[in-house]
Order: structure tokens, then sequence, then C-alpha cells
């Protein structure tokens, strides 16, 4: 679906990619994750046709992104870090925007907005940040196009909106469609993304399938100094010692995206091994 | 898909962007239309008790100037703002939708909505002061040349603010006034230097396409074919706005967010 060869990318003075290459397939939600700076929301962008690679290609659907057709931008949707919606009601955004999306559902997002709980009575400038960031939401996944980008989509949104939230896009996913989330608050997806790509200093650092890691990694808490020695990671905490290990004996552990973010970017060659 | 000119999408483009920015509009039209009532009524205050209708389209001009190009600047205001300006290159639609779409309401309609507010307030301003004795009112029978003139410059001056809004993410309107009077400036001097070091010192321009060459006791005056005076007219007139949009065309084709 999407197929990004040795992308070079900079800023005016600053590089952010120098050769990124990746590939990315519909049916899955990849987590795009890496520190403030590193070019998370810079991709998307790339991917989304709103800036243009210095070198290197970005296809996207056998479309050139930078060219922003029609054909390629009805099958895109972006949700934007900083988003803009009109101060218009939600029935207007709808009546005026949806007609662009061919494969927009009324019924989808009536249903989305009823499990985000919002307003439908109330114009956008009428209401806060989170209900503002859900309604795009709502009507991004109602637009039912094969690419959804969300660049940090649970920033703003409170405790019960984050669960709302990985509620609605559980049950969005369909193999047809992918989905890009880049964060830096990982917890908040943790059951979400079935892939995880990391970014740094505008390269790949890690890139594998929920699947892959959960095979190769285990992730426990132990009171064995020992094993917690002998450990790719390990932190201590109040229940005992949160570690990562490797997954020998086929045990199955529940991925702590947090954990295994903090131990590739301070320990990643260890990480890396056990993948090769 | 048609990926080149759509006219439905166009029409859904037009649509789009009335309703995203009713409230603009609105308040737009009836601020010029009030601000257009308030500058008649200090007028017929002060300029009577002979009023010229000619001082009318000083008013109508100077308006349509300020608020026209104002307008034409702001465009584009959203390619500016981030968060605006990925909602609005998102909208599945061409490139060339996207600025036939701001043409519209930058030039057709708002010259329509000017144009409306003007034709009604004048009149009905003249028409009062006709109705008292002790006023006369000296009126116009047409547009006439310089009048015509100044709507070629209008349309064209909007179509260089409309490629400014394109072009300048921050405080277009100035910005795009200062690249065109650098622009004119630069024009001019070099035509000045053309003239001075080309052209014989007893030699100048008269008109588009005739030169005077003074002698002694007479001048002569050449004069190329009327049809090459007839294409620079045709040109100064038609050729600015479509130069103005193709640039903005492609200013847009570029732009990144």
């Amino acid at each position: 679906m999407i197929s990004i060869q040795n992308l070079h990318f900079a800023y005016r003075r600053k590089k952010v990619f120098t050769g990124l290459s990746l590939d990315l397939k519909s049916g899955h939600i990849y987590g795009l994750l890496g520190k403030n700076g590193t070019g998370k929301s810079t991709l998307l962008r790339n991917i989304g046709g709103l800036l243009f690679p210095d070198q290197g290609a970005v296809q996207v659907m056998g479309h050139i992104p930078g060219k922003r057709e029609p054909a390629f931008l009805q099958k895109v949707f972006m949700v934007a870090e900083e988003f803009y919606l009109p101060n218009i009601s939600l029935t207007n955004l709808v009546s005026y925007n949806a007609p662009f999306y061919p494969r927009f559902s009324q019924e989808q997002f009536n249903r989305y907005i009823r499990e985000f709980e919002i307003p439908t009575d109330a114009t956008i400038q009428d209401m806060s940040y989170g209900q503002k960031k859900k309604a795009l939401i709502s009507f991004g996944l109602a637009c039912n196009t094969s690419l959804l980008l969300m660049d940090e989509p649970t920033n703003g949104l409170d405790i019960m909106s984050k669960s709302q939230f990985r509620k609605v896009m559980a049950g969005a996913l369909d193999e047809d469609k992918c989905v890009i989330i880049s964060t830096h608050q990982v917890k908040d997806l943790e059951n979400l993304i079935d892939r995880i790509t990391i970014i740094d200093e505008g390269r790949i650092l890690f890139d594998q399938t929920v699947e892959q890691i959960t095979g190769r990694l285990n992730f426990k808490i132990s009171f064995d100094q020992e094993e917690v020695k002998s450990a790719i990671y390990s932190e201590s905490s109040l229940k005992g010692n949160a570690i990562i290990t490797r997954n020998t004996g086929g045990e199955e552990s529940k991925l702590d995206l947090e954990m295994l973010y903090k131990a590739i970017v301070t320990n990643r060659e260890s990480i890396q091994s056990v993948f090769n | 898909m048609n990926n080149a000119f759509s006219f439905s999408r166009l029409w859904l483009l037009i649509k789009k962007q009335w309703f995203d920015n009713v409230k603009l509009y609105t308040l737009s039209i009836l601020a010029v239309f009030g601000l257009m009532a308030i500058i008649f009524f200090i007028w017929t205050w002060t300029s009577g008790p002979n009023y010229d209708e000619a001082e009318t389209y000083i008013i109508f001009f100077v308006g349509l100037f300020v608020t026209g190009l104002i307008f034409a600047s702001i465009s584009f205001g959203a390619l500016g703002d981030r968060p605006r300006g990925i909602y609005w290159l998102s909208v599945p639609a061409t490139h060339l939708e996207k600025l036939i779409c701001a043409i519209f309401y930058s030039t057709i309609l708002f010259t329509a909505f000017y144009f409306a507010c003007f034709y009604i307030i004048q009149p009905i301003t003249l028409m009062v002061l006709e109705m008292k004795p002790a006023y006369s009112v000296k009126r116009i029978p047409h547009w006439n040349e310089a009048m015509k003139v100044a709507m070629y410059i209008f349309f064209a001056l909007q179509a260089l603010f409309l490629l400014g809004s394109a072009y300048f993410e921050k405080y277009s309107f100035i910005k795009t006034a200062l690249a065109g009077l650098v622009f004119f400036l630069l024009v001019g001097l070099y035509v000045n230097f053309i003239q001075r070091n080309l052209v014989p010192h007893n030699a100048g321009m008269r008109g588009l396409a005739s030169f005077a060459v003074y002698e002694t006791k007479q001048m002569k005056i050449y004069r190329l074919d009327q049809w090459v005076e007839d294409t620079w007219i045709f040109l100064l007139k038609y050729i600015w706005v479509p130069v103005f949009w193709v640039a903005a065309y492609f200013r847009l084709r570029e732009k990144e967010i």
C-alpha cells in the first residue's frame, strides 16, 4: 500500500530523513513512535502529500502523494495534531465535506458520534478541544478512506475519551484499510497497534509486528535478581522489577510498549540481536 | 476519475467554501455596505448644495481598490497557518479547482457584491438629493474611458494580490504591495535606462508605437504599424490577470505545509 524508498527530506537547515525506506501494508494499524523532532509528523505529511521528498520516492496506493490528485486525496484522511475545523455545525460539516469522499457512511458517523458522546446540536466553536478532535476522528473514520493518518490522536483527550477512542478504532479497521498512528503516548495505543515502527534521527530504529515481538520477547515482573541481571532491559517498579527477556520457551506475555520503547532507545543492539 | 478538472467537484468546493466561511462573507458584505453608506452620508453632508455624480465614483474606486485587494490578499490565507493549510490542501479537489474557487469568491462574487452595494446606495442617495429643490446634482451619462481603465487596473492588481496570498504566508497584503512597488520601480528604471542609453537624446516615445525625433526646426513622427499599438494595448489590458493566475496555480501546486 505504501512504499517509501530512500526518502531524503530536510527543512531549511535541519535534515530529517537521510535515506529512510519503509513498506506498509493494508489491514494493519501501525504505531509510529519516536522522540520529539525525529520526523514522525514529517513522515505522515510526506505520505499525505503535504510535503515533498527532496530525494527518493513515496508511493501510496500507486499514487505519488505530492501530486495531490483528487483520486489520491479521497483515499486518504489525515487527523493532524494541530487541526482546523470551520465554525459550523456538525451536520453542515458532514453535508459539505462528505461528498468529496465516496465511501463516507453517515450511519457510521452517527455511531461514532454517539460512542464519543459528542453533542450534535452544538457548532464546532462551542465544542471543547477534545470534542472537536473526536468529531474530526469520527468524520475521518466514517470517510472509510483506505489510509488514515493520525498524528497524536489521543493528545487532549480525557481518560474516558481515550478508552472510547481505542474502542472505536478497534472496530474500524478492515483488510482494505491501513492506519498509521504517530504518538508519544504509547500506553494509550498498546492494545490497538499491530506493528510498531520506531524512528530516530531520520532512520528506522525498529520495525516489527506485535506478534513477532511477543514471540521473541517476554515482558514480565521478576523478583529473581539473577533473572533481572540477565534481562535485556529492566526497571524497578513498586511491584518488583519489570523486565524484558528473550522468549525462548514460547511463553505468552503482554506487550509493554512503553518499556519496549525505552529498551530500544537505551539498548538497541541487544533488542535487535533478538530479531536478527 | 478525472484528476484534471471536474465541474461537479468545483461546485462542491464552491458550496463548501461558502458554508465554511458563511459568517466571514456575511459580515464582510454588511461591513462594505455599512461603510459605503456612512461614506455617502458624509459626502452628502459635506459636498452640498452642488453635487457631482463623478465624485461618487471616486468613492467607488477607492473602496473597490482597498476592499478588493484586501479580500484578494486573504484568498489563500489558509496556507499561512498549518492546521488550516492541511485542512484546505487535503480536500479532494485539484489545484486548478481550488484556484478557480478562490477566483470565484475574490474576483467574481466580491466584485458583483461590491457593485450591488454601490448601485443600491448611490442611486438612492442621488435620488434623495434631487428631491430637495435647493440641491443640484450634476450627472454623468455613462462610464468614461478613465473608469474603464481603472477597472482593468483593478482586476490586474486583484490577480496580483491573489498570487501574493499564495506566495506570502504572513502579511501578504503588505508584502505583495511592496513587491509590486519594487517591480514597477525596476520596470521604470529599466525603461529610463533604455531611453537614456539606446534612444538618441533628440528622440522620444509618443504613445506605445510611435517615436518623435526633434530636429532644429521640425519634428518627425515615426509610427509603427497600427497592429503593434493594438497588440500592446491588448496585452496591457488583458495579460496581467492570466499571468498572475497561472503563477498562482503553479505556486499552489508546489505549496508544502
